[in-house]
């Protein structure tokens, strides 16, 4: 069934009711002289019972037509207004106006059917399927099924058994029942009864277990029936009490509450419409009540009480009277404030308002500043105070991914979703969304409470964003002081592995030419002696060989640091080297940049740079055919140097960084290296 | 709850102020850990070329030259191949010298105790090195130790007129200390700007996880002290 045509089946039957009750209006007057008890309570109530709890029906099955309870109201309205038709139908037919209108028995006996099954059928179905239109639990099935069983079995009972038929509000007199084939024993008349009892009293329990396990949204529709059933029941028990015109005042009273408050309770409870207003409902009523018994208490005290001590000899005493009235103007106001401290904690415990409630909830908020924390809180107090099902709070985080987080926690909150932004310092920090059951809309004031909890967020979020925020600096800073104190371990512990490898170099090459040198010298003296010719060529040998020692050590010299660098700058040494070991790429320069001096630093480091890559290209055997370029470009100097593989070149990449430069592999198998030019100096 | 977020979020601030300040000195750290590599490299090609590189370039020119003298003058080579032998062991001399200074072989084969002692023997004020029975760290946390130390120890004797100066070297499970504390008139550490040197040990120490401290004042002599954990300084190998 579609919600269109749920609707419109709903307000066909309030109609169909409003007739029934307009016609058995109508046909009430018309049989006035006729029936017991008074004429507006025992006539006319039915029709307003029926119009209001039809009424109350069809508006909640139009907003939530999958509530069953709905229906079952509406049929429950629809039960008196046919029942009370056909009632007073059968009084005009058979008593009032005899032969005036076709079919009276028939109207007499369609009470049964009519009217049988609203108070053995319908209230305990409406008790126990309270609020949600679903039972406590599945446990609760049998109690459906007996419910029916006893319904219809104590309708039937009633609309076959022999006997007198009356009409059903007003107890008028409409014959023998024409179908009475049943003989009932008083026995089985009682025992129908008590089943009648029973299921009902069943149905209150699992509305009290229900009760017993609600939490937020359904507890506080639970109560508002409570509110309503509890205020009957005081009336009922008054009336039994109290004569007189009280009596028939507390009547009334009940009356009303049976006719007008039992449906809005129901209705406001489902449509959750001031839904959170009933602590404040029951607050009030606790308090004014609690307030009008103790003036009572202290007129009856003083002027009873006091009355009888002084001897006024039951007499009503002017003098007590005042006294009473003065006591109770100066006790008035500590009273009430203290009455309304313990109606607080009654009603409310610890919290006061659902406002105050949200605002102490987003002062506990308050507290936590991380977003993994803050996050599913505010996500559980939308839930709550909402009484949504699930809700989602997202944050925007500047320059970064939106964090979010739902709740129940794990549910992943998709769909059809009501959201509002929360705005800080008028810009949009995040969004809360709540997400409805299907067909359960989010009425006005959920929507005011929503809006009102998302500019309470809206310092929370911009707090948690600004936090988080801060927190990603922290790391982010942390991270990249960690790779510093990396990198400047690499740059020690790479200098030290030079180091070493410079001392075996110099231990290995020239240290070993240069003791066989000195092993041979005293050969050489004693061939001179001997042979000079042989001597001197020993000599020349040896020469050569110390020149061949020379020549390695300048070389690792220069492999330390060429003194063309320190003496002429980058351009000429880089040159120089190049020309040494006779690579074949060129090097092109910018001629502005061809005789510059920048920073010794900044020199070595390019220079190391260069020669690095280029021996590690040349260990790794590649070919390296592209030129070496110098170049300055938009406040860097620029080096872009061959390296066909430019992995295991991270000694190079940490001198040029710590320059505050950057080294970047780039197409055409080169690797670029730049410094910024403020630290390069230039100072040619 | 406004001071309470306030002060959090303070809190975070000082903490985002402290690690920025300590990422900034980290950044000129390794600049100055380069630019006292690079002074170093320079230092070292001067010290090959004046040295060294010097006395091979002799030995060659008068090995070509006893060489050619050979024939016509015999008696000159002769006298010439006898010096030379002197010379080339000054040469050798000075290449391990050289390499000593360049990486000490003792601290690698002998520890600390003994490299710093051969170093010690150079110096022209007396030094005193007490450890008993040290044990090895990693080579990593050695060499900025030993780096240290020679810092150290060439700062008294060039700067403090010290007649002694003490190093004391101790190990255990989690660290290794040293300190290095001459007699000489100290100075005010006020008045005095951190020279390069001073940082490089900070520098060096710091790099291995470890810390440096220097202790002085006028006329009481200068203490340096810092320990480098054995745990970082293995984990770096």
């Amino acid at each position: 069934m579609t919600a269109r045509a749920a609707s419109r089946l709903a307000w066909v039957l309030f109609a169909l009711t409003v007739l029934c009750a307009l016609g058995g209006a109508v046909l009430l007057i018309a049989n006035r002289p006729m029936g017991a008890g008074p004429f507006v309570r025992d006539g006319l109530v039915p029709d307003a019972v029926a119009v209001t709890y039809a009424g109350s029906g069809a508006f909640i099955a139009v907003q939530r037509p999958g509530n069953r309870l709905a229906w079952i109201l509406v049929l429950f309205g629809l039960g008196f207004g046919l029942t009370d038709l056909a009632a007073e139908y059968a009084v005009r037919a058979l008593v009032t106006a005899p032969g005036s209108l076709p079919g009276g028995p028939a109207a007499a006996w369609l009470q049964y059917p009519f009217f049988g099954p609203v108070f053995p059928l319908l209230l305990p179905l409406i008790v126990v399927l309270f609020p949600d239109g679903r039972l406590p639990s599945r446990s609760w099935q049998p109690l459906v099924w007996l419910t029916g069983i006893a319904g219809l079995g104590i309708t039937a009972a009633g609309a076959f058994s022999q006997g007198p038929l009356v009409s059903a509000f007003r107890q008028v007199s409409l014959g023998s029942n024409p179908l009475g084939v049943l003989k009932l024993t008083t026995a089985q008349t009682i025992g129908l009864a008590i089943v009648q009892v029973a299921v009902l009293v069943l149905a209150a329990a699992a509305t009290l277990t229900r009760l017993v396990r609600s939490t937020g949204v359904e507890r506080q529709q639970l109560k508002w029936l409570a509110l309503a059933g509890a205020a009957t029941a005081i009336c009922a028990g008054a009336s039994f009490v109290v004569g007189g015109v009280a009596g028939q005042v507390v009547l009334d009273a009940m009356i009303v509450l049976l006719t007008v408050g039992f449906p809005t309770a129901i209705a406001v409870a489902l449509l959750r419409h001031r839904l959170f207003d009933i602590d404040t409902v029951i607050h009030r009523s606790l308090l004014y009540a609690a307030l009008a018994l103790f003036i009572t208490g202290v007129y009856v005290a003083v002027v009873a009480g006091l009355g009888a001590l002084v001897g006024a000899g039951g007499q009503p005493s002017l003098i007590l009277s005042i006294l009473a009235t003065a006591v109770v103007a100066v006790a008035f106001q500590p009273v009430r404030e203290r009455l309304q401290y313990l109606a607080n904690q009654l009603v409310y415990g610890r919290r006061a308002t659902p406002y105050e409630a949200m605002t102490e909830l987003s002062h506990r908020i308050a507290g936590q500043l991380p977003a993994d924390e803050v996050l599913p809180s505010l996500a559980e107090v939308t839930a709550r105070v909402i009484g949504s099902p699930s809700s989602r709070v997202r944050l925007h985080q500047p320059g970064g991914q939106d964090l979010l987080a739902c709740w129940p926690p794990g549910v992943d909150v998709t769909g059809p979703i009501d959201t509002v932004g929360v705005v800080s310092r008028e810009e949009r920090v995040g969004e809360i969304s709540v997400q409805q059951p299907f067909g359960e809309p989010l009425t006005r004031s959920q929507r005011t409470v929503l809006s009102d909890l998302a500019v309470q967020a809206g310092p929370i979020l911009s707090n948690v964003r600004l936090t988080s925020e801060l927190r990603r600096r922290v790391d982010e800073i942390s991270a990249r002081a960690r790779q510093l104190r990396e990198s400047r371990e690499r740059i020690i512990s790479a200098a030290e592995a030079q180091r070493r490898r410079l001392d075996e170099e110099i231990q290995g090459g020239t240290q070993r030419q240069l003791e066989a040198v000195a092993a041979r010298l005293g050969e050489a003296e004693e061939l001179l002696r001997t042979d000079p010719a042989r001597g001197g060529e020993l000599l020349n040998r040896l020469a050569d060989q110390a020149q061949v020692a020379l020549d390695e050590l300048r070389d690792l010299a220069r492999g330390v640091f060429p003194p063309l660098l320190a003496d002429r700058g980058l351009v000429p040494a880089l040159e120089a080297h190049l020309r040494k070991v006779g690579l074949p790429p060129g090097l092109e320069v910018d001629a502005a940049l061809a005789r510059a001096r920048f920073d010794p630093d900044v020199e070595a480091a390019l220079y190391f740079c260069c020669i690095e890559t280029l021996q590690h290209a040349a260990r790794t055997g590649s070919e390296t055919p592209s030129a070496i370029r110098l170049v300055a470009a938009a406040g860097w100097l620029e080096l872009t140097v061959p390296a066909p593989s430019p992995t295991g070149l991270g000694d190079v990449t940490d001198r040029i960084e710590a320059l505050g430069g950057a080294v970047e592999p780039r197409p055409g198998a080169t690797l670029l290296a730049r410094i910024p030019m403020g630290a390069a100096a230039r100072y040619a | 709850m406004v001071l309470r977020n306030f002060r959090l979020t303070a809190a975070l601030h000082v903490r985002l102020d402290d690690i920025t300040r300590q990422e900034a000195e980290l950044r000129r750290s390794r600049q100055r850990t380069v630019a006292a590599q690079d002074a170093e490299r320079r230092r070292l090609e001067r010290n090959i070329h004046d040295g060294a590189q010097q006395h091979l370039v002799a030995l060659a020119v008068k090995l070509r030259l006893a060489g050619s003298l050979a024939h016509r003058d015999t008696a000159r080579a002769m006298t010439l191949a006898a010096e030379l032998q002197w010379e080339t062991r000054q040469a050798l001399a000075t290449l391990r010298e050289l390499t000593r200074g360049i990486y000490p072989p003792l601290l690698a084969e002998r520890g600390l105790g003994a490299a710093l002692r051969s170093q010690a023997a150079t110096m022209l004020i007396e030094v005193d090195v007490a450890e008993h029975g040290l044990g090895r760290a990693a080579s990593a946390a050695e060499y900025a130790v030993y780096f240290c130390c020679l810092e150290a120890l060439q700062n008294s004797a060039k700067h403090s007129a010290a007649t002694r100066v003490l190093v004391r070297l101790d190990i255990d499970d989690h660290e290794l200390r040293f300190s290095v504390s001459d007699d000489g008139r100290g100075f005010d550490p006020q008045s005095i700007r951190q020279g390069s040197g001073l940082r490089n040990m900070h520098d060096r120490a710091e790099a291995v996880g470890g810390q440096l401290d220097i202790r002085t004042a006028r006329g009481c002599g200068v203490t340096v002290q810092g320990s480098v954990p054995m745990l970082a300084a293995e984990a770096m190998q």
